[in-house]
């Protein structure tokens, strides 16, 4: 796991989050994850095709994803993570994770995405199917989002 | 999926050499469609695509003043609903990811191979009823691999049943992978924790089998259901050239599975250590390419 992978993901974190009118957006932290994924609450995970393989998952608590979703929504206040809330983080995640893809290209990678899949709960965790695997934790107008990349080159 | 399914398409042929333009016009008319213009430069394409308002283009790469890359961004300017191909002796990553860039959606390589293109325009006509197409045989297929590999792995062919509801609720493992290619989509494999011990340890013949290992297992067994199944598939028309991102592994007391964004099809197999649910699903959308 080359850790020059993860710059695509922060930087389409910094190009989107302005987009949905986050205002103050950070890296907090780069770590080097081993093992399994603890379940913040909610889960997005897309997986990766093309001159990288892997995947991205996106780790948020509920509250997280539900102020994102709020903010997306147009400030519409968001008491559940109902079915259009989850729409609206699912759609987050592939935005971000798109654009990583496109910041790819820009280093002539080629990779292909699949659509998002979004688990929650109150007690899981995620196993990548790699051993070790990239953490980054970004924060935008005090909300936390961890970014853990898992790929590999072909 | 044969190139005749493909309705007839009002077509421009935009390139600037007359033999390549005759060679094109052949082709087209031997699939049934209908080349209504052609252009050699920019201010003709514009032109020509305004006045016949096109379904399809097909664009040369490269044209005496501008190129196929600044012409289709004019077209799509004009006409976002007209579709556009690139025709190109020249075939690789960067110039096919500007293409896209430029909003073509395909490419087609010199010397033009008749039936490459028909599959490309077929494609583009008939995405719905691929889409629709391919969510039939996925249940066929899915059902299959599974059948196979519970046969070949436990010794037994599970019972399928359509769900009363949509997977939503885990049972305790969900194995997810992402799968790209003419649609993209996702499969989940979704089992209790003593379903996945018992078919593991059957698979590894031993008496105790780890947590992990367990875990291990049952995504390597999803792996090889997905995988055969998106084989399948793609034999049955390549034109779907699906390819499966690594498994992700879920495991906990308290996990959901969000249909939001995509419901797809859920299938339960019945087997004697307990029920197995597949869900799949595939969405139309940009990264249909090649």
């Amino acid at each position: 796991m080359d850790v020059k992978w993860i710059n695509p993901f922060i930087e389409a974190f910094m190009h989107v989050m302005p987009q949905l009118g986050f205002q103050t957006i950070e890296k907090s932290a780069v770590t080097l994850g081993q093992g399994k994924i603890k379940s913040a609450g909610v889960i997005m995970n897309l997986g990766i095709v093309g001159e990288l393989t892997g995947n991205v998952v996106y780790n948020i608590e509920m509250e997280t994803a539900k102020g994102i979703a709020s903010k997306m929504m147009m400030g519409m206040p968001v008491a559940e993570l109902d079915e259009m809330a989850q729409s609206a983080i699912s759609e987050l995640s592939n935005m971000l994770t798109a654009n990583a893809s496109i910041n790819f290209s820009k280093m002539d990678i080629s990779t292909n995405i699949s659509t998002p899949t979004l688990m929650y709960g109150t007690d899981f965790e995620v196993m990548v199917n790699m051993p070790k695997y990239v953490c980054v934790e970004m924060n935008a107008d005090g909300l936390a989002l961890q970014i853990n990349v898992a790929v590999r080159s072909q | 999926m044969s190139q005749n399914t493909s309705l007839s398409q009002r077509i421009v042929i935009v390139d600037d050499s007359p033999f390549s333009v005759s060679v094109l016009e052949n082709i087209l008319a031997d699939l049934g469609h209908n080349v209504v213009g052609s252009a050699d430069s920019l201010e003709q394409t514009i032109e020509v695509v305004e006045n016949h308002q096109p379904d399809l283009v097909t664009m040369d790469m490269t044209i005496p003043g501008t190129d196929g890359l600044e012409c289709t961004k004019a077209i799509k300017k004009r006409l976002p609903g007209t579709k556009v191909i690139i025709i190109s002796s020249l075939k690789d990553e960067a110039m096919m990811k500007k293409a896209k860039e430029a909003g073509a959606e395909g490419y087609v390589q010199k010397p033009v191979d008749s039936e490459e293109l028909g599959r490309v325009i077929d494609r583009l006509v008939n995405e719905e009823r691929l889409l629709e197409k391919l969510n039939e045989l996925g249940k066929l297929a899915f059902q299959e691999s599974l059948m196979n590999n519970m046969n070949r792995i436990f010794g037994e062919k599970p019972v399928f049943q359509d769900p009363e509801e949509t997977l939503s609720e885990s049972q305790g493992i969900s194995v997810v992978m992402g799968i790209i290619g003419a649609f993209s989509g996702r499969f989940v494999m979704d089992l209790s924790y003593a379903s996945a011990e018992a078919v593991v340890k059957k698979m590894l013949k031993r008496e105790t089998v780890p947590k992990d290992e367990v875990l291990n297992s049952a995504a390597e067994l999803a792996n090889m259901v997905a995988g055969n199944a998106c084989s399948m598939i793609n034999q049955i028309n390549k034109l779907y050239a699906l390819r499966l991102a690594p498994p992700t592994i879920y495991h906990g007391e308290s996990l959901k599975l969000s249909t939001a964004n995509l419901k797809g099809t859920t299938i339960v197999a019945k087997t004697s250590v307990g029920a197995m649910y597949l869900n799949y699903g595939f969405a139309k959308g940009e990264h249909m390419w090649m």
